[in-house]
């Protein structure tokens, strides 16, 4: 899919309130990367960097292409507001299925189904929830266009902050097709993440394709051991 | 099992499985199997695979002409289903439902082979998937039948379970049932080839613990949560035939009904394999019809003896055994049938015209697999080197040293089957010939296109997914 450069930045000032405001190095890579649907891509960046904008840029230039959406997962939802309301400015449709909204749930899940949402954002226990992946993920699943794995240290052994059901989001990303486009991103500190954690996660990335070809991965990694 | 689908397994499930989960709604504009054959030739024309489709750079010449339907939009569309494919696949992976796309080592020989470009791209399945290499005895009949020939029928079974040789069978109500039950309580295996509702059979109590010890696989051309549909059931017959060296017709009607259509189709076309029909109940007007057509009465043997007899009857007198259809995709359509071409079986005569075609005959009455004839490249065959379980097939030019590449082509294609690729010393070791040896095999191999060295992991191993092989 053509990537359009001169969008992406406006949405990017749209989305952040300023006029003038720019992409940090390796964001618009990553935004480009993902829109051209050129592979896996792990994004390794700070607090603050602007992750949100990689992902919620790329959904809405997907979307005005005709895209289905795309669904996100983190575990750390509820402090997600401020970057939900960053999506909203850029008119982009963003919702949230945590604790906190239970009484949103049904509208959300049937906006979903209608496809009149963007970008739905869920805990990979909802993710892993029987009667939400058969009602709400199967008569979707077809046409999710992006998956965002947030807080893609949580994934199994990879990382200090193992959480079970990320177990699940494991095994799915092992049997996803290559063109799918797959976004994961962390924010560990900065001594926390150190050069052979990358490796391994890219490792695992790129092993999941099956063997044979290998698919590129990018590391947006600019900026985060300086 | 499905530990991994190769790319091109994931292609072909996007592009033609309605992959169904949960309350998902199946895909109304899936390629249909004839969609689907055209497009596996356009690529295999252009050296092509269907995993290609999946590459970020996959442009439109990728596709058929226009004229074949199968546009670009068409086809983004169905490969778009990437995140549906996973979840259809944990669905799967949760129940032990394993799937095979044609473009896979693991995919039933016997199949592929006789089959060709009509085998079923993907077919799911539960069980021991190398009892589909075992051949053995197809048993098909009507669902409803009464009580003397079901109890033949589970007689048979529990002979063919005795005599070693498997049960091939539809799982379907009446003689199906019987034939399997048959076997199955008389310690032997069974293929049952399903035409619906593979998740549900293979959930069945009944069955979990046969599954499980390798007694009986379950297999099907159709999604495991696909319920009945008359189509499927017409196809799956096929599929019996093709997996099996003998077949039995213990019922049938006359001109209706799916025992019929499978049998006559085998007697007038396809002519997998030799076929017999159940005479000693008196008549039946179905069955004297089909052995009007060339089906054999069955000689009842009632001794695990006599019993594998009935596997080493010539299939029939009719001048050719060998289905004229066109080759499958990974076959370049250039091998002549004529004298020239280097394989051809004793009684087969050149035919005035005829497709190109195989030689299908080494599989019956044979319990060795012969996988040579399908996957050695078409280098070996201008070679001459074929040889195949028990039937010699005879070469124009016979020459020792081509031979023997040919033999250690096939070990080598075993052998660097496995996930990691070996190292020389290893391959070495392996086959007990000197390194030096080795490498010369290992570089001709590789120079042929059947074997790659990746960097890292740094060895030899099987070059992956070929469809067209």
């Amino acid at each position: 899919m053509p990537y359009n450069s001169a969008r992406a930045l406006q949405l990017l000032r749209i989305g952040s309130g300023r006029i003038d405001a720019s992409f940090r190095n390796g964001q618009e890579a990553a935004i480009r990367h993902i829109v051209e649907g050129r592979g896996r891509l792990l994004v390794i960046q700070k607090t603050g960097w602007g992750k949100s904008f990689v992902y919620f840029i790329a959904t809405k230039l997907l979307r005005e292409a005709g895209s289905g959406p795309a669904l996100l997962i983190s575990p750390l939802l509820a402090l997600m507001r401020n970057q939900v309301e960053a999506a909203r400015r850029m008119d982009l449709r963003a919702e949230a299925i945590h604790s906190d909204n239970s009484d949103d749930h049904a509208d959300i899940e049937d906006g979903f189904l209608r496809n009149d949402i963007d970008i739905l954002l869920i805990t990979p226990e909802r993710f892993a929830n029987q009667r939400f992946s058969a009602q709400v993920l199967a008569p979707v699943a077809g046409r999710i266009a992006l998956l965002v794995i947030d807080e893609a240290h949580c994934i199994s052994d990879w990382g200090h902050d193992f959480r079970p059901h990320y177990r699940l989001l494991e095994r799915i990303i092992h049997t996803l097709p290559p063109n799918l486009r797959l976004l994961a991103t962390t924010a560990t500190a900065n001594n926390m993440v150190d050069s052979r954690w990358t490796l391994t996660v890219s490792a695992w990335l790129l092993r999941s394709h099956g063997s044979g070809e290998v698919w590129p991965i990018a590391l947006a990694q600019t900026g985060y051991d300086q | 099992m499905t530990p991994l689908l190769s790319p091109n397994t994931q292609a072909i499930l996007l592009l033609t499985a309605p992959l169904i989960v949960g309350r998902g709604k199946t895909t109304p504009d899936l390629l249909s199997p004839g969609e689907y054959k055209r497009l596996a030739r356009h690529l295999r024309e252009t050296q092509r695979q269907p995993a290609d489709l999946l590459s970020p750079d996959a442009t439109t010449d990728l596709l058929p002409a226009p004229q074949s339907g199968i546009d670009a939009d068409r086809l983004q569309r169905l490969l778009g289903r990437g995140f549906l494919l996973s979840q259809a696949i944990e669905h799967w992976q949760a129940r032990a439902i394993w799937v095979v796309s044609r473009a896979d080592a693991d995919y039933p020989t016997r199949v592929k082979m006789r089959l060709r470009e009509d085998a079923p791209a993907i077919l799911y399945g539960c069980g021991d998937i190398s009892l589909l290499e075992t051949g053995g005895l197809a048993i098909v009949g009507s669902r409803h039948v009464d009580d003397a020939v079901i109890g033949d029928t589970m007689a048979i079974g529990r002979l063919a379970a005795r005599a070693g040789r498997t049960v091939v069978s539809g799982g379907a109500r009446g003689i199906d049932q019987a034939a399997m039950r048959g076997a199955l309580e008389a310690g032997g295996n069974v293929s049952g080839v399903l035409a619906d509702s593979l998740e549900k059979t293979a959930m069945n109590r009944e069955h979990r613990g046969l599954l499980i010890d390798g007694q009986l696989v379950l297999i099907s051309p159709y999604d495991p949560s696909a319920g009945f549909n008359v189509g499927n059931a017409m196809q799956r017959n096929k599929l019996i035939y093709a997996l099996a060296d003998a077949a039995l017709v213990m019922s049938s009607d006359l001109n209706k009904g799916g025992t019929w259509a499978g049998a006559k189709e085998q007697l007038d076309k396809l002519r997998l394999v030799p076929i017999y029909v159940h005479l000693t109940r008196g008549t039946s007007e179905g069955l004297n019809v089909l052995h009007d057509k060339g089906a054999m009465a069955w000689p009842n043997p009632q001794d695990t003896e006599s019993f594998g007899d009935v596997f080493d009857r010539a299939v029939s007198p009719t001048p050719t055994m060998t289905p004229s259809r066109p080759p499958l995709e990974g076959d370049d359509g250039s091998i002549p049938d004529t004298p020239s071409a280097t394989v051809l079986t004793g009684q087969r005569e050149p035919q005035a015209k005829q497709e190109p075609s195989r030689p299908i005959s080494a599989l019956t009455g044979n319990q060795t697999v012969t996988k040579q004839i399908d996957d050695v490249p078409k280098a070996a065959k201008e070679l001459g080197d074929i040889h195949s379980g028990g039937h010699q097939l005879t070469a124009m030019k016979y020459n020792p040293a081509d031979a023997l590449f040919g033999s250690v082509r096939e070990v080598m294609r075993q052998l660097l089957r496995a996930q990691e690729p070996m190292k020389e010393s290893e391959v070495a070791a392996a086959l007990e010939v000197s390194l030096a040896q080795t490498k010369v095999w290992l570089q001709r191999l590789v120079a042929e296109g059947v074997v790659e060295n990746p960097k890292r992991p740094a060895g030899y191993i099987l070059k992956q997914s070929r469809l067209f092989e």
